[in-house]
Parts: structure tokens; sequence; C-alpha cells
């Protein structure tokens, strides 16, 4: 029988390079089982705490993964026969550009964690069931990061909806989260079914599922050497463009978000509008930069297409909205205009602005929706935004913390959201794109009204009378005054964050070559 | 190579931490221990700028600077601009001083903010200040200055109007802020054209394109002059200097610090750094800057002869001395600006110190006329007033006399007819110091009830000032101030009487500021054209001179030789009448003006704005009702979003 195992090509792993999402993964698996062979021995805090001490694993594997680049240590990746980064027989592909989503995504679980624990109490919905879901969730976003193969790529992107379709719908006792779990549902397994079908154009196009071989087969088409299937091809890039413009809301494949952000439970926003939007602009760009780069001439236009519809949309429209969720959603649209706009020029410095515009983002959308999961209330009902009254006299570093946080997200200079608008739009102007970058300045100042208006809600409107004490306790404290922390020391000093996105995107790089 | 030099990001570190602690403790702290964590972080400025001076004194002359890049800070297109630092003999002879008098007055402070109920506020803006004084001189390009110049603006604002429940504080307070604004347009003008001339912000760079390249006169000039008019904001020259005055509202350790000894230096410091730029403008500029100095310190002088507030009468000093220092930069005498801007800090703060101690003693009282006799109640006081009052008079050997004499030895080889007039100015000067002292300290007492009847015949004055009856004077008990004010006190008395030691005519080799600076200066710093002989006669003209101003003092304040009326011109009290001139101007046609563009910023520029808004709330409603909460909607646009990418892609491969 030996024999016959050693006839079985076994391709080569890098375990190393694949730790991230089987400890993720399996951190969700094994939860799981503890929970379900102990019971309620476990105190209230286990799962919570067992998610972050994964996560923090998975940040720990990442800086060990970053490192191994910075020697020239390749080792890993030179011993295989794929040549290059490629693992897994040219599946998965960890290079430091999957690292940085990778070390993002399971800081947003942290993140999530603190925020949701002490939400899943006050709701009565303790349990292991949201932390599972949530690790699971990650692990399929890192996976869509990595992936080097459509069909990998598909699963990651399946297992991170999955569980987030579960995620909307749990609050057992609103009917609007349930609702908003079954529209998410049913829209995301429609543009689900594009995304696949757009593979499987790609395939009768191209002959293969392999992002590397997609790109060298596109460059020996232009010479001749191989056939493509131009139409065949076409159709599906549009098709994946439809599929990833689901999940990163945006325009005209947004109009899910606003509902769903205000009918899901806020902790799961947090993650949704970090987590989920960071995994799919990290499938895109790789997908669009790493197999379909030849074809950058094509696709630019529909990407600035698709960014000056989000932009103006998504601050158009959060302007006549009266409730901080659907603001909210609609700047996180207006927000996906704006990491459109440096995709589009991905060419030049655009996908480094990308990935830093991705974690400024991540970390303005967890404070803003973690502000909101406080202000919520008993039910998580009060998302009005006249809830939102007088918020500086009865919680003035709550409403310091906010407003900061909405600075950021309107670009005021000394935050981390300056630097991101910047960079992506000075990425516009740098390949000339003029009418892109006017469009965005536009849309930025009509965007900063929409931040503005909260702002004067909170410090002008005075106090209902009646308005109980809100409650901060020291979870969503502890996450709101990390991200703070990270908006001003990166708005102040933004070059290691900027010099980690030019890595990433360097690295990304590699893997087209 | 690492040295000593490489400390000098803890200079400014220093009191930026001493401001964030107390910002976020300051108030757990409580009163005095705020104002010592204030103090000992100036200390620690202090420490390690005299660390980098020794280290600076390592370096062969010719390589005395150094600069120490932290980190990039702005990298825009072709713009880079860094937090880093110039450690030069310049950069750190200011450092030396601010850090140093800085120290001292921290410590005054904790003695004279007694019971304040800002007095861990007032802290964190002492430490804040002198944060941003020390990025304003070490910085090492235009950019990190200007932002250590509105730093230091800032803070003198919030100084000026520390006590802002009052009205008049407050609105003193606004006065220096709007006509720092004026300067600061200058500056940041300047920064704009230098930018577009050499490309840089950075001094090294810009001047080694100068040097290099050469730049044109007429740019250079007009980079000068707009340096000039950010000059003369904040170091208070004419017609920029109605500010100051009214500047001495706020506590007066401020005025002692801020508004004598450092910040109103920035403006002399600013046209000393960019002296390359000043060599290579047409020669009127400098000129310019030579007149403006003098016509401001003459000016002053006058003033300050006629006021009855002490404080007044030493801001109007202050004006008057800082228009010595212009006169020096005017007249290439770069070397004298900053001997004088040295010896000036030390003596100044003095004074203004030694006055905080009597306002202090009189329980708040400021108006001269109130006082008398103090010398036996504020003996400590009293003494090193006094050698402040030489120092400034110009009597050698106290530190004044030096540096002042030096500036007028440039004047004089300049011009002949800018000599008289400054040395007309030294005569007032110890003409009107001479007056203070004697007003304050010696005489008959006027603050006693039995002094009253006495008091109430010498107060029937033309001044234009009301004057309280003197029968409602309160008793006071004039006392001594506790230690913490008059160490430093003694420590500054005895800094003012040797500071001249630092720059000694006598010969070269005793030349040791003219030495030590000159790296900074690239040899752009004016000599004296004439030998041995000329200077000593000049020396002897300034001393007989200052003998005279004292002498003339005395005979009105002390033997009433001549009545004080005849020269305490309500035409002088009301400081040439310049504050109702621009009130007046204000008033009418620029009120008319402003009105004018109030309206067109109404209508038009609001109209365009709100017209703006309300479009795009139409769209926003408009677009809102496709947003109807149905999935099969929903769906639709994806569908349509969907064959428009397809139609997009399918045109592309040409089908």
């Amino acid at each position: 029988m030996a024999a016959v195992f050693g006839q079985i090509a076994t391709p080569h792993m890098d375990w190393l390079g694949l730790a991230p999402h089987m400890v993720m993964a399996g951190g969700a698996v094994l939860l799981l089982t503890i929970v379900s062979l102990a019971g309620r021995r476990l105190p209230a805090w286990f799962a919570g705490a067992w998610t972050v001490a994964t996560s923090l694993a998975v940040i720990g594997l990442g800086f060990a993964l970053w490192m191994r680049f910075d020697h020239g240590a390749w080792a890993p990746y030179e011993a295989s026969d794929d040549g290059g980064l490629l693992t897994a027989a040219g599946a998965i592909g960890v290079g430091r550009f999957a690292v940085f989503v990778i070390v993002l995504l399971a800081a947003v679980v942290v993140l999530t964690v603190l925020v949701a624990d002490d939400f899943l109490r006050r709701e009565k919905l303790d349990g292991p069931a949201v932390y599972v879901l949530l690790m699971l969730s990650a692990a399929g976003g890192m996976t869509m990061s990595a992936a080097n193969n459509l069909i990998v790529m598909f699963l990651g992107l399946e297992i991170l909806s999955l569980a987030v379709y579960v995620l909307v719908a749990m609050h057992l006792r609103r009917s609007s989260s349930q609702e908003a779990g079954i529209k998410y549902f049913v829209l995301g397994a429609f543009a689900s079914a594009f995304f696949l079908y757009g593979i499987a154009l790609i395939y009768g196009g191209t002959g293969s599922l392999n992002l590397t071989e997609i790109s060298l087969l596109l460059t020996e088409s232009s010479t001749g050497a191989a056939t493509v299937d131009k139409g065949l091809f076409y159709v599906g890039m549009a098709m994946l463009l439809v599929g990833f413009g689901f999940k990163v809301a945006a325009v005209p494949f947004h109009a899910w978000t606003p509902d769903v952000y205000q009918g899901a439970p806020s902790p799961v926003v947090v993650y949704m509008a970090a987590g989920v939007k960071a995994a799919g602009f990290a499938a895109l760009t790789r997908v669009f930069m790493a197999a379909f780069v030849q074809h950058y001439d094509d696709w630019q236009p529909a990407v600035f297409g698709l960014a000056v519809a989000s932009l103006a949309v998504g601050s158009l429209m959060g302007i006549v909205q009266g409730d901080i969720k659907r603001i909210l959603a609609y700047s996180s649209i207006s927000h996906a205009g704006f990491i459109l706009v440096g995709m589009h020029g991905a060419l030049g410095r655009g996908l480094a602005s990308v990935m830093f515009y991705l974690a400024a983002y991540a970390a303005m959308a967890i404070g803003s929706f973690a502000v909101v999961t406080v202000v919520s209330g008993p039910g998580d009902e009060n998302t009005d935004i006249a809830s939102l009254r007088g918020l500086a006299v009865r919680r003035p570093m709550l409403a310091g913390a906010f407003t900061l946080l909405l600075l950021s997200q309107a670009g005021i200079p000394f935050t981390v959201g300056f630097w991101a608008k910047f960079e992506v739009i000075s990425a516009a102007a740098d390949n000339s794109f003029f009418e892109l970058t006017v469009i965005a300045m536009l849309a930025t100042v009509v965007a900063a009204f929409l931040y503005l208006r909260i702002v004067v809600v909170m410090y002008l409107d005075p106090p209902d009378a009646d308005t109980p004490r809100l409650q901060v306790s020291v979870g969503p404290a502890t996450a709101i005054a990390i991200v703070v922390l990270f908006t001003l020391a990166f708005g102040i000093y933004p070059e290691p964050l900027l010099n980690l996105a030019d890595d990433a995107f360097s690295a990304m790089n590699l893997i087209t070559q | 190579m690492s040295t000593l030099v490489d400390l000098v990001w803890l200079i400014p570190v220093f009191p930026l931490a001493g401001a964030l602690v107390l910002l976020v403790l300051g108030r757990s702290l409580g009163e005095p221990r705020a104002g010592w964590l204030a103090t000992a972080a100036m200390v620690g400025s202090f420490v390690a700028t005299v660390l980098v001076f020794v280290g600076l004194l390592g370096y062969d002359s010719g390589q005395r600077q150094q600069v120490l890049t932290l980190f990039e800070w702005v990298p825009v297109g072709n713009l880079a601009v860094d937090i880093g630092f110039l450690v030069d003999p310049l950069s750190i002879t200011m450092a030396l001083f601010v850090t140093g008098v800085g120290a001292l007055i921290h410590l005054y402070s904790i003695g004279y903010m007694h019971g304040d109920v800002g007095f861990s506020r007032f802290f964190i803006y002492l430490n804040f200040f002198a944060f941003s004084m020390l990025m304003l001189v070490l910085g090492d390009n235009l950019l990190l200055t200007f932002l250590g110049w509105e730093g230091v603006g800032a803070c003198s604002y919030l100084l000026i109007s520390f006590w802002f429940t009052e009205e008049a504080n407050a609105s003193a307070g606004k006065k220096a802020f709007v006509t720092n604004r004026v300067g600061d347009w200058g500056f940041l003008v300047a920064m704009f054209l230098a930018f577009l001339t050499f490309g840089s912000l950075q001094y090294g760079e810009m001047f080694f394109e100068i040097e290099s390249n050469g730049v044109a006169a007429s740019t250079a000039s007009g980079i000068a002059l707009l340096l000039l008019v950010g000059a003369a904001g904040k170091s208070a020259q004419f017609p920029l200097h109605v500010w100051l005055p009214d500047a001495m509202a706020g506590p007066t350790p401020v005025s002692a610090l801020i508004h004598a000894a450092t910040m109103v230096t920035a403006g002399v410091y600013l046209l000393i750094r960019m002296n390359p730029i000043l060599v290579a403008a047409h020669g009127w500029v400098p000129d310019l800057i030579m007149w403006v100095g003098l016509g401001t310190a003459l000016m002053a002088a006058t003033i300050a002869v006629a006021q009855n507030d002490i404080k007044k009468v030493l801001a109007y000093s202050t004006i008057s001395q800082l228009g010595f220092m212009f006169v020096a930069v005017g007249s290439g005498a770069y070397v004298a600006a900053i001997f004088h801007m040295v010896t000036h800090a030390f003596f100044k703060a003095l004074l203004f110190l030694g006055a905080g101690s009597v306002i202090h003693g009189m329980d708040g009282d400021q108006d001269l006329r109130h006082y008398g006799g103090l010398a036996k109640a504020l003996p400590i006081t009293s003494l090193t007033f006094v050698v402040g009052w030489l120092a400034i008079a110009g009597v050698p050997p106290f530190s004044g006399f030096w540096s002042k004499d030096e500036i007028l030895a440039y004047a004089y080889a300049e011009n002949t007819l800018l000599w008289l007039l400054l040395l007309a100015t030294a005569v007032l000067t110890a003409f009107y110091m001479t007056r203070l002292v004697l007003m304050t300290f010696y005489g008959s007492p006027r603050w006693t009830s039995n002094a009253v009847s006495s008091a109430a015949s010498e107060l029937d004055s033309v001044d234009v000032v009301a004057v309280e009856p003197a029968a409602a004077l309160p008793q006071r008990h004039p006392h001594e101030s506790p230690w913490t004010m008059w160490l430093p006190l003694v420590l500054l008395a005895g800094l003012a009487a040797v500071a001249g030691a630092l720059n000694l005519p006598f010969s070269s080799d005793v030349h040791f500021l003219e030495k030590w600076l000159d790296p900074a200066l690239y040899g752009h710093a004016a000599h004296v054209p004439f030998g041995g002989g000329t200077k000593w006669v000049l020396g002897l003209i300034a001393i007989i001179g200052s003998v005279a101003g004292v002498a003339g003092g005395a005979a009105v304040y002390a033997c009433n030789r001549i009545a004080k009326e005849r020269i305490e011109r309500p035409f002088l009290a009301r400081a040439w009448g310049i504050d109702e001139l621009l009130s007046n101007f204000m008033g009418g046609p620029g009120r008319a003006a402003f009105a004018r563009a109030a309206q067109f910023d109404q209508q038009v520029v609001d109209g365009a704005v709100n017209a703006t808004g309300m479009v795009v709330r139409r769209v926003g409603t408009l677009l809102r009702s496709f947003q109807n909460g149905l999935v099969r909607s929903y769906a639709l646009f994806i569908a349509m979003g969907a064959l428009a990418l397809m139609v997009w892609f399918l045109t592309r491969a040409g089908m």
C-alpha cells in the first residue's frame, strides 16, 4: 500500500502559509466542540475570550508570515514546483497582500467581539454560535484574499457569506433582523449565481481557473500563442464584477445595504462594514489585478462607472436619511466608491491606496457602529438620529470619540480618513484621471454634510428630558478607544501604515509575474 | 556617529509631555504639584539644550550645522516636508535662553498663580507655549517654523485672555490674535513664494540654492518684504505693534515670558534665520527694516514716558527694544541683534517679574501713582529691579550697555542721522526707566492712609486716564514675595548684570558670540568699518547719554525740578492716538466695506451654497423612491447593472 501512496502526487503544501486559515476555521470548530461537551460549566466570557485568543494567534501568525519576506526567505515557495509564490498546486498564494488582509480581518474579529460580547448579554442572545459563525466567516474572507483559483475564491466567498446571513438574522425577537437576513440571503444568492456563472464562462473562454495561468494565457493570446474566446471571457469578467460589486456594496448592487444594516444586530454590522467589505475588495483587486491585468483598459472604465455611481448615490442618499444605521450604510457605499477610485488607478499606486483605505475604513466603521451599538440601547431599537440628541452632554467622551470618527470619515486632516482619501484621489490624479478626481472631491464635500449633521445633533440639540442614562461597558469602550487611537496616530503620522500598504501592494505585484 | 546633538528631539518633547500629562492629570494633581511638574519639564528641556550645546561645541566651527530628521511628515508631489531639527549656533542660542528663562518663569509662576482657579490650565498653556516656541526655533524648514509660529500665537491668545471672564481681557486677546493674523498672512505668502522659487522649504536647501544658482533680487526682495510683514506682526513693530500693550492683560509671568523675553523675538529670529534672502534682496529692503525699527523704537520710547500702568511702561519699552533689534537686523548686524535679544531677554524678564512681584505685593494694583517708597517693603524685588533698570538704561558694566552700544556702533556706520535718533531713543529709555523706578520704589509712599492727603494733591493731574479718588485706596500691606518668586529674580539679576561678557568689544578674542554664531550667518554679518578709537568715542557718548537720561529722570521725579506734566503729554499717554485712528477707520469706512462684503457673502455665496444644498436634497429624495424595501426591485437593479456591464464588456470585445 505504501507504494501506492507513493505514486499519488501530493502537491507541495506551505503549512505556515495556510496556518491562519486553518487556525481560524479550526478555532471555530473546536469552540463548538468544547461548548457542546462542557456546556453550562463554562463561564459566560469563555466563547468571546476563545475567539479573541484565536484571532490574536492568527495575527501573530500573520506577523511571522510577513517577516519571512523580509530576509528574502522565499524558501517554502522556491522549493515548490509551481514556481513563485504559490502552494497547494497553485490554488493558494499567501503573499504580503494576503497577509495584510488576514491580519486586518483578525483584528476586525477581535474588535467585533469586544463590541458584541456586552451586546449579546444585553439582548439575552449569548451563546457560542455567534462567535463560531464570526470566526468561520473571517476564515472564508482569509481564503478569498489568498485564493489563486476561482473555485477556491468562490468557496471562500460562500463560507464568508453564509455565516453572515445567519448572523444578520440572529436577533430572535426582532422581526426586522429576520427580514434583513432573508433579504440579504435572497439577493446574495442571486449575486452568487452571477459570480458562479462568471467563473464558468471564464473557464469556457480561457480553459483555466487558476489566476496565474489565466494571466499567462491572456498575455500569450495577445501574441497569438494561445487562443482565448473573447466573448465568453468578457461576459465572465462582467459577471465576476457583479458578484464582487454586491459584496462590497457598489452601486447599483448596493440596494440591500441600508435595509440590511438597519435590520441586522449592530455588532454584526460592525463586522459586515469592516470585515466583509475588506474581504470583498481584497478578492476583487486580486482577481482583476492578478488575472485580468492584461485587460486593464477594458475593465477600468467599468470600475470608473461603479465608482462614480457609488460616490454619487452614497453621498446624496445619505443626506436624506433619518436613521443613523442607514446614514452610515450610505456612507459605507460612498466609501466603496472611494476605494473603487483607488482600484481604478490600480496600475499606478492605486493598489497601495486601496489597502490603506481598507485598514482606515475598517477602523472608522468599527468605531462608528460600536457607538451605534451603545446608543441603540435595549432591543437595539434606538437608531433614529434623534436618539443622539445631546449626547455631548450625556456622554461627552463617547460624543467626542464619535465626532472624531465621523470627521475621519469625512476626511478631515489629522485623521487617518484624510490620508485614505488623499491617497486614492492622488492615485487617480497621478494617472491623469482628473474628472474622477473632481467627482471624488465633490463627493467628499457632499458627504461632509452627512457626517457634520450627526455631529450637530450630538452637540447642539439638547437631550430629551426622559432619556435614560446610557450604559457604556468596558468592551465597546475599549474597542472605541483602540480605533480612536488608530485614527489619530496614523492621522498624524501615516507613514508606517502607508509603508505597510506599499509592501502589500508590491508583494501583490510579485504574484502577477 | 552619535553625539550629544542627537538629543535635540528631547528639547521640545519635555514641555510637550508636560503639557499632555497636565492636560490629563492637571486637575487631580492640583496646586502646587501641577506647577512643579511643568517646571520640571522646562528644567529637563534646559538640561537637554545644554547637552546639545556641549555636543555642538564638539564639532569644528564649519560643521556646526547639523540637521536631524525625525521622519518625513508631508510627502506631497515634489513638496517633501520633514519633521526635522536644525541644530546650529543660532537655534541653540535661542533654545538656551528660551528654556533657561522659561524654566525660571515657570518657577516664578508657581508663586504668582497661587490660589488661582485656573492654576493647572495656566501651566498647560505655558508648557505648550514652550513646546511651540522650541519648534519655531529648532525647525529645519519654514513650515515647521510656521507651525511653531502659529502655536505660540495661539498660546499667546489663550494666555492674554486667561482671565477671560473680564470683557477687557477677552478683547485684548482678540486684538492680539487679529493683528497677528495680518503678520501671519505675510509669513504664509512668503512661504509660498519661497517654495515657488526654490522648490523647497528647508533652510539648508534654500540657502544652497541661493549660493549655487543665485536668486533674482526682486524675488528675494518680495520674500523679504513679506517676511518683514510677518516679523512686524509677531515682534510688534509699527504699525502692527498695537496688540502688545493690550496683551499686558494676561498674568504677569506671561508678559515676562511671551511678551518680552521669547515670543516677540520670533520675528527677529525669522529675519536673521533667513539672512541669505535679506542679503540677496535689493538694498532698500534692509534699509526699510532698519527705519521701521528706528521709528518703532523712538515712538514707543516716547509713549513709555507717559504711561502710568507699570506693565504698560514695560510693554512699550519692549516694543522699543525690539525696534533696536530691527535696526540691527536692517544694518546687517545680526550678531548685535542676537546679542541684544539675549541680554534683553534677561533684563526684561527680570523687570517684568519684578513688576509682577510689586503687583503681587500691592494686591493687584498696577498704577504707578499708587506706589512709592516700596523699596523698604520689597527689599529683594527692589534690589534686583535696580539691576534690571541699570541694564536697560545702558549703564556699564551691566549687560544692556554692551549690546545697545554695539547696535549704536553699527547704526553710526550706516548713517549718522540714524545713530542720532537711536541715541535719543536710548536717552529716553534711561529716562522712562528712571521714572518707573523712582515712582515705584522711592519717594514717599502714596498707598498708606496717612499719605492720602499728599497723594491726593499729587494726583490732580491732566492725565486723560481717570484716576480714582485717593481716599478710596484700600489699606495695603506691601510684602515681599515667596522664595519661588524671588529666586528667579535673583538669578535673572545676576544674568542681566554679567551677560555683557558674551560679546565684549575690546578685542576680537572676546567676541565670543560673534565667533559662535558665525556658521549660521554664512559670513553675511556686517563688521564695524572703523577702528578702536571711534568705538571708544561712541561708547563714551552712549554712556553720557545714559547718564543724562537717568539724571533727567531723577531731576523730574526725585527733585521735582521740572513739572512732570510738561513731559507726560496726553498725546503720548494716548500712544500717539494710533488706536483711535484704527478704530475710527474700522468704525467708519472700514465698517461700510465690511457690510458690503457681508452682504455679498449672504446673497451670492450663501445663495449658491443653499441652492446646491437644495438641489442635493431634491435629488436625494428622488433617488429615495427607488429604495422601496422590496427584494424584487433590488434584484432588478442588480440585473440591470449586470446587463449594463455585460453590454460594456461585449462592446469592448468588439461583438
